[in-house]
């Protein structure tokens, strides 16, 4: 299992005579991986080198594309708006982990001690990953709605002012995060059981012995066991955050006041609404160094343990 | 166990494939079996040699006697009704038949691919541009300097068609000389208002001057009911540019200042004057006034407010009566009306001009564009075709006619084609009186969308009026400042 | 799910004492709390489905309809053309799902087994694809799709203008390579003396003896690819190819609020389904 950390590690076998035979091996077996190379040429190398191509170019569709040095970088840098999207997502990020990071760790944790119910508590907090998040938006919308919606009726018809969730600068962001809690929350809960699942009873049996209270065998010894989990998950939330597009172009379109403007959502609408591929590259470049940096530190910490996150 | 359901669930998806392609070829397909029953008219399938001034309206194009000189051409269009409205896709393939029978052979094949600017950049990446296909008016410029659009100058020199249509709008879809488009319909924008809801606030005419709008708005909010006393779009995309451009107009906005062109290149003049006074009243009518609907409205939002009784007022361009009336048949339509919009600290109301007009792909064979040509002509002019359209009204609810919509045609055509249009009108056109004389009697100008990167600016703007309309703490001539300076950078000095 | 560890952080007989009874009964105070935020959104739709197209904008907690309108969600069913827009969802799903397997068993395969010169490579390869989320290189990609290098055909509004992409899943790769590694090696062994065909070995042993993660793995990719938003908005332009996600995000301008709300809660049920199926493979979590 190990080899996934370091394939080059394998165990090495003797090396085997290279007869005509090992030669047409060799090949039959690279004919098995052509499908997989070609694919992974044409839909992940090619464009990822075109993105960086691109950001060097005035890309035309129907002309020829033109060098231009660094210039999509200067206009992308001369935006304000890149440096607001920016800090957009890291205001998200920070809301995404005050409120929703901990909410799957409690909610296992709650969970796992139920001796009834367990499953059935499960199925729900997963049942909204599995909807898609476009159908889900358009029902939030809904709730969040400034006129008449349910969620402002619920709060006056016990006393609490109406507020503006999603037309509000302040608020947009968190109502934001709070759906993304609700559609997430299902998988992550699902983890940390798994992981929690994975602790041995008997380490319980023996703190509970010594006289550790149920709180103190959750501090020292729930939490330090599941910390590499929870390392993971802190990744890949930003990871998932920092790639914000589909809530913001469904519920706010960037609104109010810019506030939910991410490098995503500003990538298609340069691209896909006022065809400046050449500045859209650029961001996709940004969006590449940033997001690179933290993929990475998260897949080796994925292959640093014995199983991967999936 | 596991591995028996692994083997089943992996057959279930292979036979889901190959059913999936076969299935996906059949409907690509216009099926031509659709009944044909179209009215026994077999002459006009012979050029017409002289215009027959018996119908009601006078035939305009000489129909040739076949297209491509016979040989088999295929071609897409746009503007074929979606499946939600099953009645018009039997229309619409129907006409297909009626052209099919005439030159038969034209394969049309349509889509339902409506035009927004944000998506058709998409198509044109994507190499995916129909053979015909539409724009708003503020893009054929854009679609000719990309090189996107056909020169259809010699079709219409041999049907004399610059005589028919509107010349202002003509200009629009001509450069250089060169026709590049046929205008499919044209808007100018207005207000439509809630009669009952004025009445019952004790007016019985809509605002004349902004003012007079703000206080009238106030009087009509009812929070607690759900009402705004008045709407536009606000969602801060580019249609919330739109309808903020349309008010700014009223202010004394003048398209050519929006960019100003010289010889040195563009320079945006959007920053300050009449803009900055139309944002200021915007942001009074938001923060002072509290008049506008709590939520950012995009365009349907906006239509429905006013279909649902939760706005009294709202900027809208005439021809969304008709989609308020497919898309709420229920909502009670004779209590709408449409006026010019109030008029601004000149005294003038103006009325932003816009609409659409078709084009085909550069990258049609020129047997293609002919075919695409005749056939968005065939539709708009054939007069057996407009009455059955008109007819089917009846027995069809999504033909709604007498939407108060702009001329497009002139002379006798025009004249002709309106009397025939109040003849089978289903909408209200006594409550679009006030918009109409104003329109006629020039006490409404018209102006325009802005010309020059016209979408881009819309969408700029859009997002200023999305900060003034949601943060009470914004300042608008310095938001607008910003907005005008990155425009420039971005977009303005991108322009060749 | 408790079939064999009795106790979590407390001990049985904690969870009998008054104190741990407390506790208990708080924490199934919080989760039945949580469990009616989490359904409320599913429950809304409902019943907005079931109102008139006024009545869904009246002001004030009427979360039951006066009168309930049934006939909405036929309504919705029948004009947003649901089967369609079902299918459609299926296929491209089933498809990619389908694509990724074959393309990540194989490769895992050729990694885990094969192991021929320079499939050290390959792996680091792959690893780097992990690396780099789509979204970054999503316009060449788009263009890419819109004219194949080489072959110049264009795969937008096709469905394998979303198959191919989704074929790439470099973490189906790994988990699968993990999967084949722990096959023990007698069985391969075994195999070879009888002179089985590496064709043979893969299709009678390898696969087989790794169905049930590979069903797992397909089950997680489906529902991924079900609710996929971006790739299909740019892919599927004709309407009658779109998925779910995107139809019915097409679909808001055209249509009165409570036909929508009929149609998103129709939207769900599947997933709702899915949920309770998914139920009896969760046990293990999400981890390999």
């Amino acid at each position: 299992m190990t080899t996934l950390a370091n394939p080059s590690l394998d165990t090495p076998s003797p090396r085997p005579p290279r007869s005509r035979n090992f030669w047409k091996k060799q090949a039959l077996s690279y004919l098995v991986i052509l499908p997989t190379l070609l694919i992974f040429a044409v839909m992940t190398f090619g464009p990822i080198l075109t993105t960086i191509v691109y950001s060097f170019q005035e890309v035309n569709l129907t002309r020829a594309s033109e060098w231009v040095g660094l210039h999509n970088y200067v206009r992308m840098f001369g935006n304000p708006l890149f440096y607001t999207a920016w800090k957009n997502i890291a205001v998200f990020l920070i809301i995404s982990i005050l409120m929703g990071f901990m909410v799957p760790v409690f909610l296992a944790l709650m969970v796992n001690e139920l001796r009834h119910f367990g499953r059935f508590f499960q199925t729900i907090v997963y049942l909204p990953s599995l909807i898609p998040i476009a159908v889900a938006l358009l029902v939030w919308r809904q709730i969040y709605a400034p006129d008449g919606g349910v969620l402002n009726s619920l709060l006056n018809s016990i006393g609490l002012p109406a507020q503006l969730w999603l037309q509000n600068p302040d608020l947009a962001k968190p109502a934001i995060v709070v759906i993304m809690t609700w559609l997430g929350a299902g998988g992550s809960v699902l983890i940390y059981l798994s992981a929690l699942q994975e602790i041995p009873t008997e380490i319980y049996e023996a703190a509970e012995l010594d006289g550790f209270s149920p709180w103190q065998r959750i501090w020292y010894i729930t939490l330090p066991l599941i910390s590499s989990r929870m390392q993971i998950m802190l990744l890949l939330q930003i990871i998932v955050v920092g790639q914000v597009f589909t809530e913001p172009f469904i519920l706010t379109t960037g609104g109010p006041a810019n506030s939910t403007v991410t490098p995503v959502l500003e990538l298609y609408r340069t691209a896909f609404e006022r065809s400046d591929f050449g500045l859209a590259s650029a961001w996709s470049v940004s969006l590449l160094v940033v997001l690179s940096l933290f993929s990475i530190v998260y897949v080796r910490l994925s292959l640093g343990r014995e199983s991967i996150q999936y | 166990m596991r591995s028996k359901l692994f083997v089943l669930s992996t057959l279930v998806l292979l036979v889901t494939l190959v059913l999936s392609a076969c299935g996906s070829s059949a409907t690509t397909e216009a099926a031509p079996e659709v009944a044909t029953e179209a009215p026994e008219v077999e002459e006009t399938t012979a050029p017409v040699e002289e215009p027959a001034d018996e119908g009601p309206l006078p035939a305009v194009i000489a129909f040739p006697a076949e297209i491509a000189g016979g040989s088999p051409v295929e071609i897409t269009v746009v503007q074929k009704p979606a499946d939600s409205q099953p009645e018009a896709v039997e229309a619409w393939e129907a006409q297909v038949a009626r052209f099919q029978e005439m030159y038969p052979n034209v394969t049309i094949t349509g889509t339902d691919y409506a035009y927004t600017p944000d998506s058709f950049a998409a198509l044109v990446a994507g190499n995916q541009v129909p053979t015909l296909f539409e724009v708003y008016l503020t893009d054929p410029g854009k679609m000719i300097e990309q090189g996107v659009a056909a020169d259809l100058t010699s079709i219409f020199e041999a049907q004399n068609l610059d005589q028919v249509f509107n010349p202002d709008i003509m200009s629009i879809a001509t450069q250089d000389g060169r026709v590049y488009g046929i205008p499919r319909f044209a808007y100018a924008m207005g207000l439509a208002y809630n009669i009952s809801m004025l009445n019952a606030a004790g007016y019985d005419a809509p605002p004349a001057t902004w003012e007079e709008l703000a206080v009238m708005a106030q009087a009509l909010t009812d929070r607690d009911a759900g009402v705004a006393g008045f709407s536009f779009i606000t969602d801060g995309s580019g249609a919330a540019g739109w309808h903020m451009t349309t008010i700014a107009y009223n202010f004394g906005l003048l398209n050519t200042d929006i960019v100003r062109q010289s010889d040195t290149g563009y320079a945006a003049g959007f920053s300050e004057g009449p803009m900055l006074e139309a944002l200021q009243f915007v942001y009074d009518l938001r923060w002072t006034y509290d008049v506008l609907p709590r939520e950012n409205l995009n365009w349907g939002t906006n239509g429905e407010a006013l279909a649902t009784g939760r706005a009294a007022m709202v900027v809208m361009a005439g021809d969304q009566f008709t989609w308020i009336r497919q898309t709420y048949p229920d909502a009670p339509i004779d209590d709408y009306g449409f006026a010019p919009l109030p008029a601004g600290p000149n005294g003038t109301s103006v009325s932003l001009v816009g609409g659409n007009i078709a084009m085909v792909s550069a990258q049609a064979t020129p047997e293609q564009v002919e075919a695409a040509v005749y056939w968005r002509l065939f539709t708009q002019f054939d007069p057996d075709e407009i009455v059955a359209n008109f007819e089917s009204g009846a027995s069809n609810p999504t033909v709604v006619v007498g939407a108060p919509t702009l001329p497009l045609y002139v002379g006798d055509y025009e004249a002709a084609l309106e009397a025939l249009q109040a003849q089978y009108a289903n909408l209200p056109v006594a409550n679009y009186q006030l918009f109409l004389d104003a329109i006629s009697s020039g006490q409404a100008s018209m102006q325009p969308e802005p010309l020059i990167a016209g979408q881009d600016f819309y969408s700029a703007l859009g997002a200023v009026v999305s900060t003034v309309v949601n943060d009470q703490s914004a300042d608008p001539a310095a938001i607008l400042l910003q907005t005008a300076d990155t425009f420039q950078t971005n977009v303005l000095d991108q322009l060749r | 799910m408790k079939a064999t560890a009795n106790r979590g952080v407390m001990s049985i007989v904690e969870g009998r004492s008054l104190k741990g009874r407390l506790v208990l009964g708080l924490f199934f105070a919080i989760l039945v709390l949580t469990g009616i935020i989490i359904i409320f959104p599913f429950f809304f739709s409902f019943t907005a489905g079931l109102k008139n197209s006024t009545e869904i904008y009246r002001p004030g907690v009427n979360l039951w309809p006066a009168s309930p309108d049934w006939g909405n969600y036929v309504e919705a069913w029948r004009r947003f053309n649901m089967t369609r827009m079902f299918w459609n969802t299926f296929v491209v799903a089933g498809g990619g799902v389908l694509a990724q397997l074959v393309v990540s068993s194989l490769a895992a395969f050729f990694l885990s087994r094969l192991k021929p010169i320079g499939s050290n490579l390959v792996m680091v390869l792959i690893l780097i694809t992990m690396t780099i989320p789509r979204i970054a290189y999503l316009v060449p990609l788009y263009m890419t799709l819109a004219k194949l290098p080489f072959i110049n055909t264009s795969l937008i509004n096709t469905f394998w203008g979303l198959w191919l992409p989704y074929a790439v899943n470099p973490f189906m790769i790994l988990v699968l390579k993990n999967a084949f590694d722990s096959i023990p090696r007698q069985i391969y062994d075994a195999a070879e003396v009888d002179g089985a065909t590496e064709t043979r070995i893969f299709l009678q042993f390898t696969i087989p003896l790794s169905a049930s993660i590979m069903l797992v793995l397909g089950l997680l990719s489906f529902i991924g690819l079900w609710g996929d938003f971006l790739l299909p908005l740019l892919v599927l332009r004709d309407s009658s190819m779109q998925t779910v996600s995107v139809r019915l995000f097409n679909l808001t301008r055209d249509f009165p609020m409570n036909l929508h709300m009929a149609g998103s809660f129709i939207a769900m049920i599947p997933p709702m389904f899915a949920a309770i199926f998914l139920q009896r493979y969760m046990k293990g979590g999400l981890t390999f």
